[in-house]
Formats: structure tokens, sequence, C-alpha cells
């Protein structure tokens, strides 16, 4: 439904008997408070009272509350999860989307406006019209070295890191190599260290000098966070040992063909052998089409 | 009705959002059937749990138009969460609005500017920071030099600091968070 | 079908829906009505409410029945509902002197002013399977009202009110009354804003008020074992209704619009005042219902967490306050289930990388050796 036949409707529900964008107006407008100051502060982490959602805690909540204080009737709206638009947890918050407001679903990156998204950013490039919402379930990258958030928001608030690059060198030295392999710590705009959310080593690079807005919702640890576009982001790394992505070793997606994509592997048979597809659904079904006309 | 209003203040939330993160780019609020551009963005933000404030010429009624509105509670500039300042400078009175604390530097609080006009170019400012991609010189006539210069000088305390927001009446806006830096030539 | 199913997902979903209400509704048993689940399972809609945050026994009793009585789903779906209802007013404040009691004990004494009143409660029965509720019928129920009313004895007055046994031990000056440093301030509030710390004691009750009862007994118990020192004097619990009264909107003026079931429990601890002259400090805790284990629990984990040295994790603020959360819990806990292969890869490429590595590490050592 577009957003003149919305504003248009005399009624005053979505239709599912619950209000337009499911929230009530205080908790959105908390929300969107507390986002414009996690866009004003790149990389720090906004606390606010996060809402119960009808999805359980763990399952997206944080992203959901995000996209439903802004949601408009004519945005086209996609959902992965682990880069699969058809993943039963991307296919339920886009149901509840729908019922709630409404709008146009889309697997196609380039015709959405507005993207959700569990654990993988979307291979093609996005733009400055859209906005890319990352589900977040650790929003503290601290906690790795430090259980405690007085003791973690104290880190933050001296810039004091140094306990967290201590962490790493022990990993070289014990590994031959940073081990962090999802989730790797990022400093946004030389300030903050940042949870970029469970990504792929893969989807780093694509934080840095974006296009597109980012926003991040941790639900359960009621956390929201930001990074603009034009922003940098540089993973933690040490000359000697610079961060890598992940190194699918001259493989290419069996269906798709593609050899520039976070691919996944799939056990295909019995024995043990291995396949591999591009997690990113959208992006494969998109040249597939392209290589059967 | 009621739906119709929380449908235009996602609008106007996602007009503002992008503003903020483009720092010195032009947005335009959704066209509220002729209602005040101030009000279209305000409801869409403001509720009683935020505390507003207002300095400037005509500040009592605006306030009051505002508070009724929106809901929210008045209160004073030190205590504000958002201070609206009518006319092209709030006197000084900016330095004394919240900063947050490094613990909680989010508490810091937002300033509301109504120039005559925001345009994208042509501006004495010369911003750079996240959301820029080299720099931009939007042109907000009508707002003091010295008050654009007091916010930068105020927001080299970041993290700490306060976030601008700019708003013409035809509803155009454009933003200056605390993470911009501001050149005055 | 599979669990990441590219197509088809859609249908795969809607029929493990459709397959969980059909478990629901299998057998022969006539439908349970949400009346029978409020009336003859109170003690599960009491706990949902608590857990839920939101006093509404005929919603909790339905949510009840919708989770096929799961009590973390239920509370669940309860604080989902509560998240779409706006804010209309503040209550004011209540005391517990003015609640209208069904139960009262005090284990602190062995008799107290105004009486201990039992009242409802499975504490002394025989927990013997009773054979004869397999026959509950209407006539037999009938039958036990009867007998029950008919043998009241005539002119036994209940008082109104009770006074509070903690006051006794107060006006002899027995009670640490030094924390009150929050008095008169307006309480932040939990569903608003997120628990920052040092959280202060009223952050400290709301989170609990609507903790697990489960989560919250565990380490009640820890403590009371023995990782901790809190051995705790149930000072007087009392289970009742309190009225819940607001500001009238138009008005202004406090206005009665129901009432609401609690349970309070107040414990007792020793310590050692600052002035080094020993005193009882107070645990405080209520929620919603009648849920003594509950209140009893927050009873002692808010004494606990005024320990003035934390030295186990029923003392440690944060541990406790970021851990008793029912929904948030079994969120994250069920969110397992969800697909992380993409994680895992990443995972795998990084021990693949760190396996090679060590090889070759192994390899250079035994050449070395050799040499």
């Amino acid at each position: 439904m577009l957003m003149s036949e919305w504003l248009a409707d005399d009624a005053n529900g979505s239709g599912s008997g619950y209000p337009f964008g499911f929230l009530d107006d205080g908790a959105k407008k908390e929300i969107r408070r507390g986002l414009l100051k996690a866009v004003a502060i790149p990389g720090y982490q906004v606390p606010y009272g996060s809402r119960e959602m009808p999805i359980a805690r763990g399952w997206g909540t944080g992203g959901i509350q995000i996209t439903l204080s802004m949601i408009l009737p004519d945005d086209i709206l996609k959902v992965i999860d682990q880069g699969c638009d058809g993943s039963v947890n991307a296919i339920n918050i886009k149901k509840f989307y729908q019922s709630v407001a409404n709008v146009a679903v889309t697997t196609d990156t380039l015709a959405a406006t507005l993207i959700q998204t569990r654990h993988r950013i979307p291979e093609e490039p996005m733009t400055a019209g859209q906005i890319l919402v990352l589900q977040v379930p650790y929003p503290e990258a601290l906690r790795e070295v430090e259980p405690s958030e007085t003791e973690t928001r104290r880190m933050h608030a001296e810039a004091d890191y140094g306990r967290m690059w201590l962490f790493l060198y022990e990993d070289i030295v014990r590994y031959g190599e940073i081990s962090i392999s999802y989730r790797y710590p990022v400093t946004v705009n030389g300030r903050y260290i940042m949870d970029p959310s469970p990504i792929p080593r893969w989807d780093i690079p694509k934080l840095h000098m974006a296009e597109t807005l980012f926003l991040f919702g941790a639900g359960r640890e009621k956390r929201l966070y930001a990074i603009p576009p034009h922003t940098r982001v540089e993973p933690l790394e040490f000359e000697d040992h610079t961060f890598r992505v992940e190194d699918f070793g001259g493989k290419s997606c069996s269906r798709c063909g593609a050899t520039d994509t976070f691919l996944d592997e799939i056990i295909g048979d019995a024995d043990g052998g291995r396949k591999f597809f591009c997690s990113d659904s959208g992006f494969c079904d998109k040249r597939s089409a392209a290589w059967n006309r | 009705m009621k739906m119709q209003q929380t449908i235009r203040d996602h609008a106007a939330f996602r007009a503002v959002l992008q503003a903020m993160s483009r720092p010195g780019t032009i947005r335009h609020l959704p066209d509220n059937g002729g209602a005040d551009p101030l009000l279209t963005l305000l409801s869409s933000l403001l509720d009683n749990e935020v505390a507003v404030a207002a300095v400037g010429a005509d500040r009592d009624d605006v306030l009051d138009k505002i508070v009724r509105v929106t809901g929210c509670r008045p209160g004073p500039v030190t205590e504000a969460d958002f201070l609206l300042v009518l006319g092209a400078s709030s006197g000084g009175r900016l330095s004394e609005l919240r900063r947050g604390t490094s613990d909680y530097p989010e508490t810091g609080a937002t300033v509301l500017y109504l120039p005559d006009e925001v345009a994208a170019e042509g501006g004495v400012v010369s911003l750079t920071g996240p959301g820029i991609r080299d720099s931009v010189a939007p042109l907000l006539s009508g707002i003091a030099d010295d008050e654009l210069k007091l916010l930068g000088e105020i927001n080299r305390g970041f993290p700490l600091g306060v976030d601008a927001i700019f708003l013409d009446r035809t509803g155009k806006m454009t933003c200056i968070p605390r993470s911009t830096q501001i050149g005055v030539t | 079908m599979g669990y990441v199913a590219v197509k088809g997902g859609i249908e795969a979903i809607e029929n493990a829906c459709r397959l969980f209400a059909l478990e629901r509704s299998k057998g022969e048993s006539s439908p349970l009505g949400v009346d029978q689940i409020r009336d003859q399972l109170y003690l599960a809609v009491d706990r949902i409410m608590g857990e839920g945050g939101l006093y509404a026994p005929d919603l909790a009793a339905l949510a009840f029945k919708q989770a096929a009585g799961d009590t973390f789903e239920a509370s669940f779906m309860l604080r989902a509902y509560r998240a779409t209802q706006p804010r209309l007013s503040y209550g004011l404040p209540a005391t517990t002197e003015g609640m209208r009691v069904i139960r009262r004990i005090s284990s602190a004494f062995k008799d107290v002013p105004g009486g201990q009143i039992l009242g409802p409660t499975s504490d002394y029965t025989l927990r013997l399977l009773d054979f004869d509720l397999l026959e509950d019928d209407a006539a037999r129920r009938a039958a036990f009202r009867e007998r029950i009313f008919n043998d009241l004895p005539d002119g036994s007055e209940v008082p109104e009110t009770f006074p509070k046994v903690i006051d006794i031990l107060r006006r002899e000056g027995l009670l640490d009354e030094a924390r009150r440093t929050e008095a008169g301030q307006a309480p932040p509030d939990i569903t608003r804003q997120s628990l920052n710390f040092p959280a202060p004691r009223s952050v400290g009750l709301q989170a609990m008020a609507r903790g697990e009862t489960g989560g919250m007994l565990l380490l009640a118990y820890s403590s009371m074992r023995g990782y901790g020192n809190i051995h705790p004097t149930l000072g007087e619990l009392r289970v009742g209704y309190l009225p819940l009264v607001v500001p009238h909107p138009d008005s202004g003026e406090p206005y009665t619009v129901g009432e609401v079931k609690v349970t309070e429990a107040e414990v007792l601890a020793r310590f050692e005042g600052q002035d080094g002259l020993p005193r009882f400090s107070l645990g405080y805790g209520v929620c919603f219902g009648q849920n003594e284990i509950k209140a009893i629990s927050m009873a002692v984990l808010d004494r606990c967490s005024r320990s003035e040295r934390p030295g186990c994790p029923a003392e440690d603020q944060e541990f406790v306050l970021y851990h008793i959360d029912g929904i948030e819990a079994m969120g994250f806990c069920n969110h397992w289930k969800l697909p992380h292969y993409v994680d895992f890869l990443s995972d795998l490429d990084r021990l693949r990388t760190a396996q090679q590595i060590a090889r070759k590490e192994g390899c250079h050592a035994d050449e070395r050796m050799a040499g």
C-alpha cells in the first residue's frame, strides 16, 4: 500500500488490530531521539528503554524497534538473515512488518529502501537513499575482555582500550594470527571501539566510508548505535598482523559461479563432500537469472 | 486521524535522521497540510519525557504551542533536552546547555534554530567530519556567525557537546551534529 | 523442508505454527476456558502477570492457554502486549498498611499485633496426590464450598488493616534508616530507561518485580545457602489487595480505579552500622499476585545488593539485575536455534588458518629436532 493511500484512509489501525508500526508513539519517539544521538556520536552505544516485541529477545528485537520507529507505507523492505531472504527468521519478521505496516517487500538489494539484516551486509554496494538496520546480540565489543558494564563504560569514556589491544596481542602469540572470526571489533571515527554485530570479516570493509547510513539495535541489551555515511571504520589490527577477510581459496558459487562473494559451505553428502553457494541469496538469484538468460 | 499523524511522524523522522547523518545537506520535511514545519518536526520527537526550553522573542507563545501539541515539559535552559532558539542567536545561552558526561555523552542537548532559509551552498561555515564526503558549506541565512562559532567551540569537546538542527519556514532542514568540525570564514 | 530454505520457507513456518496449535488441541478433552485458567490455575496467572509486568488476569490466563502452559512464553506475550499500550497515567505511591490482607505472617515473632493470618496457602498441606480430584465434578465442588461456609464461626471479625511488624522494630531504633537518599525523587522508570550501574535501589526493585521466579530463587538460594552471608529472618510476609490510586485527569484529585493483588516480603538481616552500632537492615520484595517465593527471593536479593563488600554473585548488583529477566533470558537462549552458519563459517576459516600455522610451526620444530 502506498503512503498516499494510507493517509487517505480514515481507519485508525493497520488492519491487524495493532497501531501502525505496532509500538506506541512514546516508545517510537524515545527510539528516534536515541537514534539521532547515536548518529551524532558515531560508534557510541546509546542506552534506551527497549520494549518487548512479539518476537523473542535475541531474534532481532533491537533492529525491529528501529525499523518500526521509522517505517513508511511506501518503503520497500528487504529482510535477510545470514544473507538469506528466505530464512525462517527473516520470513517471520517480514510477516510481522506486513501485518503492522503493510509494506512492500523485495529480495533485490538495489530495489529496497530499507534493509534489516542479521549477520550480513548485502554484497551489492548500497546507496545514499537506503538505510541498513543491523540486529545486534552483543553491542559491547569490550565484553570479551571485561564482563562488567560499569567498567566497560568507563573504558569507553576514557578511550582506555589498552586491554583490548593486549587481548589481540595475546591472541597472536597463541595462534599466530588474530583469531577473531566474526564480530570483528572496529574503531569508528577514530574514537569509539564498536561491535559491528556478528557480520563476517568479509563485510567489515563495507562499513568504511560508505554511502549508506548503518543503524544498529540491540533489543535485549537495550542499546542503539550508528555509523553515518562517509565515516572512518577501521578494524583493529597491528602493522605486522593486518586484518584479513575470510579466504575461500578460489572456490566459486555452485549456482551462479561467483568468486567475489561470501560463500556458504554446505555439506553435500554423508561423506563430508562440500559445496559452496553465495550467502547473499538475493544477489545469487539475480546473477543466476542473468546466466540463464 | 491518529494513524495519519503517526505516519507523518514517521516521515518527519526519516527526514531529520537523514539530515543528521549527512551534516550540511538539505532535507525536506513532509508536507503536513500547511501546518507549521516546526510542529511537524517536533511532533515526531517530543513527548512528556522531554524537557524543552526556548530563548528569543515570542518564546512563551511558541513554547506554549509546542507543549500543547507534543505534551513535552517546559524547563530551564540548563536542564533542557531541546532548546529552541528564536532569532539569530541564543545570546550565549547555548553554553548553558547540557553537553552530556563522558560516561553518557548522549545526555547532551539538541538545539533547534529557525533560519530564514537553508540551502546546500553559499554559507560562511565549512563543515567536515562523519557523514560528509569532503566538506560542505550550507547557507544558514539569519543565523549569526558568532552563534555558529560558539557551537563549534562547544563541540570541540566531542564526544561531549550539543547537536543542532536548522529548520526554515518552508520545511527545509539541515543539521550540524557534535561530530562535525565547524570552520567559520 | 530445510531449516534455511531459500524457497518454501513461508509455508514451512506457517505449518510449524499450525502444528503447535494442533498439538494443543489434540485429545478428546473439552477446551480449557480462559475463565477456568484464571480461577483454577490462579497461581500461574499471578506469576505470569508479575513476570510480564502487566496486571491483567484475563489476558494472563489467555496467554497461558495460548502458550500451552509455558510460563516463559505466556509472560512474554503479556509484555509484548504491554509494549503496544499507551501510558495514560502514573499511579500514586501506595503503602501496604492499607492493604486488604488475605494472608499475613511473621516468623520473627510468635505472635504479632493483629495476629498471624495464615490465609490461603499450600505451605501446610501434605504433598500427597489427592486422587479425589480426578473426579472433581460440579456437585463435589458445591458440597465442598457448602461445608466450608456452613462451618464458619459467627461474628469472627477480620480487621480492615494490620499494623506493620517492621514498624515496631523501627520505633525501637533497631532498623537501619540511613539509606533514604532517593526519598522525594520520582523513581526512574526501567521500562523507559535501560539499566545503568550502580543502579539506585528503586531501579533494582523494579527490575526484580518483573524478574523470573526461578532465576531469582536460584540467586537468593545461593546466598542463603552459603555463597554470601545473608541469613534472613522474615519480618513479615503479606498477601492481599492494594488499592490502585491515580490522579483524576481533570481535577488531579486522587481517584481509586481498582485494586491489585500483591505479595510483599520484608526480611531482616543484621549488619554493623556506620556508628558501630549493630542494627537490622531491611530487604524488601513485592510482586503482582500471590507469589511468595518470588517476593522472599526479591527481599533477600535487595538486601544482598546493599552488602558492604560484594563477595558473591547474589551480592553483585550488575550480575543479578542483568540475569533475572526471564523474557530476555529465554529469548536469548532460544535464539541459538536460529541459523548461525555465516558466523560458523567465519569461525571455520579462522580455525583452519590457526591449524595451518600450528602445523607449519610443528614441522619447523620437527626439522630443528632432526637437524
